[in-house]
């Protein structure tokens, strides 16, 4: 019973903190007050102020981060609806989607001597989106399940930080590096920084927001099937 | 079909079946046990006064329910938390174990989650599930889809041992990457889209 309790205690102080977060953020609308960042900063505090530890807390969460499996199969429903788009240009689409992924991947395999090499590996799928990313790494230990909760906070720490800077930074950068073409800003945001870069594109245009769930969806589902294999070859 | 035929069929298909099972029924039709749907038939012909009267009264402009289209709004929305929702959230959970039997059976190192959606655009195409079915569903999950990152992120800014060796190392690097990232995808996909509108 006081199990039961504290985990819909602990589930549904984070999603208050969420949609309180967004409730201020969208009456400020300002990038650097994005919910993600606050709403996690907020659970930090109050898991330190009440004495609880992170791993109870993420054990008491538990049902929220097993929502993330029913919310990846939910994307066949924006994919679906936007078959056409896709099947005008799935090469092009493809061509990007792939190449970004091997772009990512290298950029973070070169942190390899510095951080380690089995946290750089980790970081690999850092742009694809969390649960399928959850799933790679998973997929790429095979036969190292104890590691998985570090791999899973290394990756949980790459997530992030490609995460909220696409949505704080994303956009900024894209203007002044002369990248105007709303789909291309809506794919660069959808493929690097996942749910919340998707989310930030919609803020800018619904061109922008169709492209970048059109580029998170590809990645995922690209980056599924490729990085598993990768992985396990490194 | 009238009420009153489909009373006079139930009265026959009674006659029938006591004919088959040999009873000496029908006897009399006013000493015969009724039904229960005889019952209700007569009740509902007795007493027209049924749920759609209900909604009509509701709906009456003069009253101080709430008008005909806030009624049917109130409703529709109803009727996708209550059905809608859980219909197409039991239809995504299993697409998700669909796709980790299908893992498991091929023993392929790929999520059994994306192989659900695999199976739930595959169910799409071959018109097996309408879209319609799991649409509220996919939209209130993918609604709260970046709260639910939230426990992972939690769970990583509390690696403190992490975060002090690699800090130094781990921040500005994968900004940087990150950076390197959104102007390498941005650049191309702007040629390509701008060479195929060029094309067009």
């Amino acid at each position: 019973m006081n199990e039961l309790f504290t985990t819909v205690f602990w589930s549904g102080i984070t999603l208050a903190a969420f949609f309180g977060w967004r409730l201020i953020f969208r009456a400020l609308k300002h990038p650097a007050l994005h919910p993600i960042l606050w709403a996690t900063l907020a659970v930090v505090l109050l898991l330190a102020l009440g004495r609880h530890s992170v791993a109870a807390y993420r054990e008491e969460s538990a049902p929220l981060v097993w929502l993330l499996g029913p919310a990846v199969v939910a994307m066949a429903v924006p994919v679906w609806q936007r078959r056409e788009l896709i099947a005008a240009n799935w090469k092009r689409l493809l061509l990007v989607v792939v190449l970004g992924i091997a772009f990512s991947a290298f950029s973070v395999l070169l942190l390899g001597p510095f951080v380690g090499w089995r946290e750089a590996k980790s970081l690999v799928p850092k742009s694809v989106t969390t649960p399928v990313a959850l799933g790679i790494i998973k997929e790429g230990s095979f036969g190292r399940a104890p590691q998985n909760q570090l791999l899973e906070s290394v990756l949980g720490i790459g997530i992030m930080i490609s995460a909220l800077s696409g949505a704080v930074l994303g956009p900024l950068v894209l203007q002044l590096t002369g990248v105007r073409d709303r789909r291309a800003v809506g794919l660069a945001l959808g493929c690097t920084s996942i749910g919340v870069g998707t989310a930030r594109a919609f803020e800018i245009d619904s061109t922008a927001g169709a492209f970048a769930t059109i580029g998170m969806s590809l990645t995922a589902i690209c980056a599924g099937f490729v990085l598993p294999f990768l992985l396990r070859l490194i | 079909m009238k009420l009153g035929d489909l009373n006079a069929s139930v009265g026959e298909m009674n006659t029938r079946f006591g004919q088959v099972l040999g009873a000496d029924w029908p006897i009399e039709d006013s000493r015969r046990k009724t039904t229960f749907f005889e019952r209700k038939l007569t009740k509902m012909e007795k007493h027209p006064r049924s749920a759609t009267n209900k909604t009509a009264d509701l709906s009456s402009p003069g009253g101080h329910g709430p008008t005909p289209a806030a009624f049917e709004a109130n409703s529709r929305r109803r009727r996708r938390f209550w059905i809608d929702f859980p219909v197409g959230f039991a239809v995504l959970v299993l697409s998700i174990i669909a796709g980790e039997q299908i893992k498991i059976g091929l023993q392929l190192p790929v999520p059994g989650n994306l192989l659900g959606l695999f199976v739930l655009l595959l169910c799409f195409r071959l018109r097996l599930i309408a879209p319609q079915l799991i649409e509220e569903a996919a939209n209130r999950l993918l609604y709260v889809l970046p709260a639910l990152f939230i426990p992972i992120f939690v769970s990583a800014i509390g690696q403190e041992q992490l975060w002090s060796n690699m800090r130094w190392v781990l921040f500005p690097t994968l900004l940087a990457a990150t950076a390197g990232l959104w102007i390498f995808v941005g650049h191309l996909a702007q040629h390509l889209l701008h060479r195929s509108f060029q094309d067009e």
